[in-house]
């Protein structure tokens, strides 16, 4: 959906938002680039990435930066969220319900032909609270196995011997899973689908046009207009 | 004919031996001029088996003993008639001593030159199981030559020596990994495979100049079998020999590394979060795309219809 100009824009991200989801972006790619050559290092993109970032110890230094990085970002938004909750914001809009179980199903009887309509959602949908939860689940279990590589000298202190082994064998296969969700779901929903491509600028912008919200997050919108409605006449 | 090619050798073209510019010798001048002019020299066996006579003059040149004439080695041919050391001084004949008693003809005459200069390699050496085998049957347990190569030596902080950090897991592997050599010493041949599925190995073959490889663990000219008190992986030994790369490490940080293949008979729990991820990949990412080709199709189908994708109503 292109923006037709004039159209009225809403805010659907404002700069903490998108600080937060720059933080996972520089640092998630970094952690990705760095990390996957280890697990897959006879093939040849590895090499090409080893040589251009001078070494496997550069790119272990990196690795455990971005890692710090991603961390940093998490924190930002989790001490956001209490924040706003302490300034009154008591809706969370990432909280998985009921609803969302009936969406995926109202969805796929939509792409099966056996309701003429998408379901209605709100300021994230199904989509959206399965890659963050996604996101959320991963990034914890990335940190903890990581952590326990990054200081193995200082874990199996407390740790039984197979608990590196096995930290390692999650930490890998956990970077494939998340890498992989990334490439398809996330790069699908914001780059890739016809309704948004070449790419949502909601990003870099924080901006979405009111067509796109009606479309996308039908109730949300519906949620602003009841609010315009009881605050008085919009400004514009 | 050993005496007529000797006589050959010995009255050869004298500009290898004096340089062009007619300098002082040069090492080899008596044998490469033959040895080292062609590449298919070579000699034949009673039994028909072929051995190579040829040197790299450029290789030699450039090895360790590249100052050093033929005979500092190949003592045998010299009218020295017994080993010297590197500034020609009289050596210790105990290494000969040994020699002669129970090891096979072949690792004899390697150790008999190599062992005179460097005596405190050879003692490490005859503690070692490679040692071990070549006193026991092996005429395939490794001497000297088979590791450091022979004429084209190089120092192991040379990237292209054969036992550089670089080239140690290759080099080891022309044995470890070999079937038929390991079968006769009953060795397990995956160790290769493991350590290139591990963590070091994965460093190391990405190109990490500090990567453990086999020696940084199981040690070079000594090592010993894990089981035998003396090896540097011996229960009592392990923690150091982790520690010289990770200070401050315990027993179980030592246990925490092995060869152990990635089975469910050896390595249960690594197996099964390898099998539980694959499915939960499959699932998920096969969910997605499922799900993703059922969008594109509703999208592709309304679009025909004339009206684009409906707002949810």
């Amino acid at each position: 959906m292109k923006r037709a100009s004039g159209e009225r824009q809403f805010v659907r991200w404002n700069g903490h938002h998108r600080a937060q989801h720059l933080g996972v972006v520089l640092s998630f790619t970094a952690l990705v680039f760095t990390g996957l050559p280890l697990r897959y290092p006879e093939a040849a993109p590895s090499r090409w990435i080893m040589s251009l970032l001078g070494g496997a110890t550069n790119a272990g230094i990196i690795h455990r930066v971005a890692a710090v990085g991603l961390l940093a970002a998490s924190a930002y938004h989790v001490l956001y969220v209490l924040a706003m909750w302490r300034a009154g914001h008591r809706q969370i809009h990432m909280l998985p319900g009921l609803k969302d179980v009936r969406d995926v199903f109202d969805m796929l009887r939509y792409f099966a032909g056996l309701q003429p309509h998408p379901p209605k959602m709100g300021r994230y949908g199904f989509p959206e609270k399965f890659e963050y939860w996604a996101m959320v689940w991963g990034t914890a279990i990335m940190a903890a196995t990581g952590f326990m590589m990054w200081f193995p000298e200082v874990f199996l202190r407390y740790l039984p011997a197979w608990a590196l082994a096995a930290a390692q064998a999650i930490h890998g296969w956990e970077a494939v899973l998340a890498a992989l969700a990334i490439l398809i779901w996330h790069f699908y929903h914001a780059h890739w689908s016809p309704d948004v491509f070449p790419m949502s600028r909601v990003w870099l912008t924080g901006r979405i046009s009111e067509s796109e919200l009606k479309h996308h997050h039908a109730l949300e919108w519906e949620r602003i207009q009841a609010e315009e409605v009881a605050a008085g006449p919009a400004a514009d | 004919m050993a005496l007529a090619a000797l006589l050959v050798c010995w009255g050869a073209d004298a500009s290898w031996s004096a340089g062009d510019a007619g300098g002082p010798p040069r090492p080899g001048g008596r044998c490469l001029p033959c040895h080292g002019a062609s590449p298919t020299l070579e000699a034949v066996g009673e039994s028909g088996a072929t051995a190579s006579l040829h040197v790299d003059p450029l290789a030699y040149q450039a090895s360790v003993h590249g100052a050093l004439d033929c005979e500092a080695c190949h003592w045998r041919m010299s009218d020295m008639g017994e080993p010297r050391g590197a500034n020609g001084e009289s050596v210790d004949p105990v290494w000969l001593s040994r020699l002669t008693t129970s090891v096979p003809d072949r690792a004899r005459r390697v150790l008999e030159r190599c062992a005179p200069c460097h005596r405190p390699e050879a003692d490490d050496y005859a503690r070692s199981i490679h040692f071990d085998a070549v006193s026991g049957s092996g005429t395939e347990a490794p001497v000297c030559s088979d590791c450091h190569g022979a004429h084209a030596i190089l120092r192991h902080d040379d990237i292209e020596s054969s036992t550089s950090q670089a080239k140690v897991p290759a080099t080891c592997a022309r044995c470890h990994a070999n079937a038929r050599i390991m079968a006769r010493y009953d060795v397990r041949t995956d160790t290769v495979k493991t350590f290139e599925e591990s963590f070091h190995g994965k460093k190391h073959e990405l190109g990490s100049k500090r990567a453990a490889v086999c020696s940084s663990c199981h040690g070079g000219h000594d090592i010993r079998p894990a089981t035998d008190p003396g090896s540097r992986l011996s229960p009592a030994n392990r923690i150091a020999t982790c520690a010289a790369c990770h200070p401050g490490c315990t027993e179980q940080f030592a246990l925490s590394f092995g060869h152990k293949p990635m089975t469910a008979k050896e390595q249960p729990l690594v197996y099964w979060i390898g099998v539980f991820y694959r499915l939960m990949i499959a699932l998920t990412i096969g969910g997605m795309i499922g799900y993703i080709s059922l969008d594109l199709l509703r999208k592709a189908l309304s679009t025909r219809g004339g009206g684009g994708s409906p707002p949810p109503e």
